[in-house]
């Protein structure tokens, strides 16, 4: 049986074991992924698995049962144990599956690995940071080519028929002199051909010459409360923290710090957000929500008013909502006015942040860690590296004090990202 | 995947190969204030062949394993090596692999009361309820079950052999609580080696566990903001458990030594107090076994215990079989691969600092104004050893005394320089079997040891 067989099985199976909905998606994963560490290409790996992942409602009790076996067999004990799951659950009048209108048909990307583009990507890329930046290390490199086809059906008759295929770049990389040594950085993105090199696809060349001065790092010397200009590394990592709050859970729980805020302004009206899963500015697009509907454009903060909750099926049936929204996947925020420099410019005592490693917000916003390869700054300019430093402040002060973004995007293939100044840190 | 035995399937191949069969259960059930949120259950299984070839290491695996595509699989791997093999620009010296080999079986699943889904989801409403009548001034409340069984049959070219089978249970419990506006939250582990029928039946113990944590998150509402500055605090087996992990183990791999941690360059150098030693232990401790035993690692080495530091002296690293070469040390069988379609990579079992002889009331009276850390949330550490870690619940000390309880902070610092201001090491010793690491692939790993009184970098608001 094929993808598409397999599927229509499952849900006539569950069916006639008693279902009253099902949603059943089989997928063929394969990917192919070529490492270099620490000065040579270390292996070459190709995985290939197949998953049938199942989920059931039966008298408003749901349950999901996954396996990565395609014999019949396997298949029926996978029904089987499905709808017991569902069963043992509890009631609860959400939980829901994907409307009957819902088709969805793609194909994107290439059908197999080009493994020589691959190599000579990490090549290329090995051979000309060295050049470069000589006192960067490059402490690995990995290509991996992804392809996923998935058949999602469901008993209210929601068909999607999903081939995707896209290549990954990742990097982990430190400044090392003698015993010297700067933190380690990294770095990632999706791409989707060979056309263009690491380089030229990536802000890698600004990552590594930021880490090159991590070589030679000092402290602030005296605690403050400034303005922080975050990277868009550094912001993405934010923007994940604050998104928690718009989501089904912390609704549920009544610990959203957005709760009944739609509507209303909750921020700077510099800050626009928006997730746009299918828009090619991506290279690696998101077609369905994990509900199994096709994924739209949401808009979630528009010149600082709350637009939209992050709700899936089951999030938007119990807390009445009329929309589901789910998921905040592909981030935009548009370029701002100003350029990277301008902004530096406009900070007279304050920080580059360049990530962010701490520990979670508490349910207020309230946040402490390290600022990690980041850079003082002082009078308008960025003075040194810094050596460690802690940083803290509000994430919701932090989008409330929003006194700038930069002109200059960072797009890793999954966000699109601008620098983020914002005011009211303290750094110590 | 007893069923599936891979002995003798290696005869056609030319090259040291590893081949493992591997299947992966998981179960999990969440209630948030009650309501069941989540109920799946998964099994993962395949088989993975990994084969050096004229230096070059390649990899494949498939779910749609059966006996007789066995060399197909051999051969895919064999092609992916030698597409390292022929596009490598310089032929360096080739590394040998070391031929040694050694034989392994054991089944952890215990012979207590079987418990299925619905048994477990009975469990987790009966909790729900128990927490609703108990507790009903709390914000709110999730339990959290999650089970996870990791069943391995191995062989390779050296002749080792090896089937196991290791269930992990653990219950998560979180509690929030709101008090002028503000709401906190901590949250508690109760894990165990065993399926949910072999963990779950301690209902004393888990009950005592809610116990502590409602009156944690209670302590917390009223607690203050801890003040920053580098202060002197007691850090509890838990914290000091994800600190071995962290901060030092990490950059004690020799993996991450080779990628220019700042370990390689402290052997036989002094790194901490003498009151400081540290072993990644392979699977038994004073006679007891311990949460993560790895008797044998799934590139058929024995797993033995790893010394990282000795009496505050640096000694050495967790190795693989192609590193322990490089470093001409002995093998200490650390690597492991979480799923069938993982690779092998160098990663800690159970990290422990050793427990010295001071009693905790002793070191808490030593502390004249500073803080004694419990529990911790996630942690961060980077190859230099500068490491960072959120806490999620401590006290203040104020003139030798416990004060109020403290809300979220962060406490940082670089390991190796915190070490050497270690002057008390309590007699407890506290095993974690909740953690999972995240280098690459996910890994059950286990950490802890006794209560450290040290320096470190405490954040404020």
């Amino acid at each position: 049986m094929n993808l598409s067989e397999i599927s229509e099985y499952c849900v006539k199976k569950l069916n006639e074991l008693g279902a009253d909905k099902s949603q059943v998606y089989c997928s063929q994963n394969y990917f192919d992924e070529l490492v270099y560490e620490n000065d040579k290409f270390t292996l070459m790996r190709s995985v290939d698995d197949y998953s049938i992942d199942i989920q059931v409602i039966k008298d408003n009790k749901e349950g999901k049962y996954s396996v990565n076996k395609l014999e019949k067999e396997d298949i029926d004990l996978a029904c089987e144990k499905a709808l017991a799951t569902a069963v043992a659950g509890k009631e609860d009048e959400a939980f829901d599956i994907a409307p009957g209108d819902t088709k969805v048909t793609k194909s994107i990307g290439d059908e197999e690995a080009n493994r020589d583009g691959m190599y000579k990507m990490i090549d290329t890329y090995v051979e000309e940071a060295s050049k470069k930046y000589p006192v960067i290390g490059i402490r690995s490199a990995g290509c991996k080519y992804y392809r996923t086809k998935t058949v999602m059906l469901n008993s209210n008759g929601a068909k999607n028929d999903i081939t995707k295929s896209y290549y990954n770049f990742g990097t982990l990389f430190n400044a090392q002199e003698g015993k010297n040594s700067s933190s380690m950085n990294y770095d990632s993105f999706d791409f989707k051909t060979f056309d263009k090199g690491v380089f030229e696809q990536s802000s890698l060349g600004k990552s590594l010459e930021e880490t090159t001065q991590h070589l030679h790092t000092k402290k602030v010397g005296h605690t403050f409360t400034g303005k922080a200009i975050l990277t868009p590394q550094c912001l993405q990592g934010f923007l994940q923290m604050i998104l928690q709050h718009l989501g089904t859970g912390k609704l549920l729980q009544k610990t959203s710090r957005f709760q009944d805020k739609i509507g209303e302004k909750v921020a700077s009206e510099l800050l626009t957000l928006k997730s746009l899963p299918q828009n090619e500015v991506f290279a690696n697009p998101n077609f369905l929500t994990s509900d199994g509907i096709e994924s739209q454009d949401l808009e979630i903060f528009d010149k600082g008013v709350l637009k939209n909750y992050i709700l899936g099926l089951y999030g938007k049936n119990k807390l009445g909502q009329e929309k589901v929204t789910n998921f905040a996947s592909r981030l935009y925020m548009p370029a701002g006015e100003q350029s990277f420099d301008e902004m530096v410019s406009q900070v007279k005592e304050g920080i580059l942040f360049g990530r962010f490693s701490g520990g979670n917000p508490n349910a207020n916003g309230d946040f402490s860690g390290i600022a990690k390869n980041s850079f003082y700054i002082k009078d308008g300019k960025i003075q040194f590296a810094l050596s460690e430093t802690m940083i803290s402040g509000n994430l919701f002060d932090c989008i409330n004090s929003l006194w700038g973004t930069s002109k200059e995007i960072y797009n890793n293939g999954t966000c699109h990202l601008p620098y983020f100044g914002v005011d009211g840190v303290t750094i110590s | 995947m007893k069923e599936f035995s891979v002995n003798g399937l290696l005869k056609n191949s030319q090259h040291y190969t590893e081949l493992r069969a591997q299947r992966n259960k998981t179960s999990t059930i969440a209630f948030l204030n009650g309501d069941l949120v989540n109920n799946e259950e998964s099994v993962s299984s395949g088989l993975s062949c990994r084969t050096f070839v004229n230096g070059e290491w390649g990899f494949a695996s498939t779910s749609m394993a059966k006996t007789d595509s066995v060399d197909e699989l051999i051969k895919k791997a064999e092609t992916n090596a030698m597409f390292m093999a022929k596009m490598k620009k310089e032929k360096g010296e080739e590394v040998s692999l070391k031929n040694t080999s050694f034989n392994f079986e054991k089944d952890y699943t215990g012979a207590g009361v079987v418990m299925t889904q619905a048994d477990i989801i009975d469990y987790g409403k009966e909790l729900c309820a128990y927490i609703k009548e108990k507790y009903p001034d709390l914000k709110s409340s999730q339990v959290i079950v999650a089970f996870n069984e990791l069943e391995k049959n191995l062989t390779n070219s050296f002749g080792s052999q090896a089937y196991h089978i290791l269930p992990r249970t653990v219950l998560y419990t979180v509690f929030s609580y709101e008090k002028d506006d503000e709401v906190v939250s901590v949250t508690g582990f109760f894990g165990r080696n065993g399926r949910p029928g072999d963990v779950l039946n301690r209902k004393d113990e888990i009950n005592e566990k809610i116990e502590t944590l409602y009156k944690h998150v209670i302590d917390k509402a009223n607690g203050v903001h801890a003040t920053a500055g580098v202060k002197d605090v007691i850090v509890s087996p838990a914290v000091t458990g994800v600190l071995a992990h962290e901060a030092i183990g990490h950059p004690a791999e020799a993996d991450l030594v080779k990628a220019g941690s700042v370990a390689g360059n402290y052997i036989d150098e002094k790194v901490g107090t003498d009151l400081v030693t540290m072993i990644d232990y392979a699977h038994t401790y004073n006679g007891e076994e311990l949460p993560v035993p790895v008797y044998i690692d799934d590139e058929g080495v024995e797993g033995k215990d790893a010394v990282l530091i000795d009496k505050g002296v640096f000694k050495g690293f967790m190795n693989n079989r192609e590193l322990a070469g490089f470093y001409n040390a002995e093998e200490t069988g650390n690597a492991r691969a979480f799923a069938y379609n993982d690779e092998p990579l160098i990663r800690m079992r159970n990290t422990i600092i050793e427990p010295g002889e001071s009693k905790l009331e002793d070191m808490i009276s030593e502390i004249k104004d500073g803080y004694y850390f419990i529990e911790r949330s996630n942690g961060q550490a980077d190859l230099t050893s500068e490491f960072m870690f959120g806490v999620t619940m401590g006290y203040e000390i104020k003139n030798g005394k416990l004060g109020k309880a403290v809300k979220d902070t962060t406490i940082s610092g670089v390991a190796f320089d915190m070490l050497k201001t270690v002057d008390m090491v309590s007699d407890e010793f506290h095993v974690g079997t909740t953690g999972f690491c995240g280098k690459k692939q996910r890994m059950i790993v286990s950490h802890g040891g006794p209560s450290l009184k040290c320096k470190v970098h405490v954040g404020g608001k």
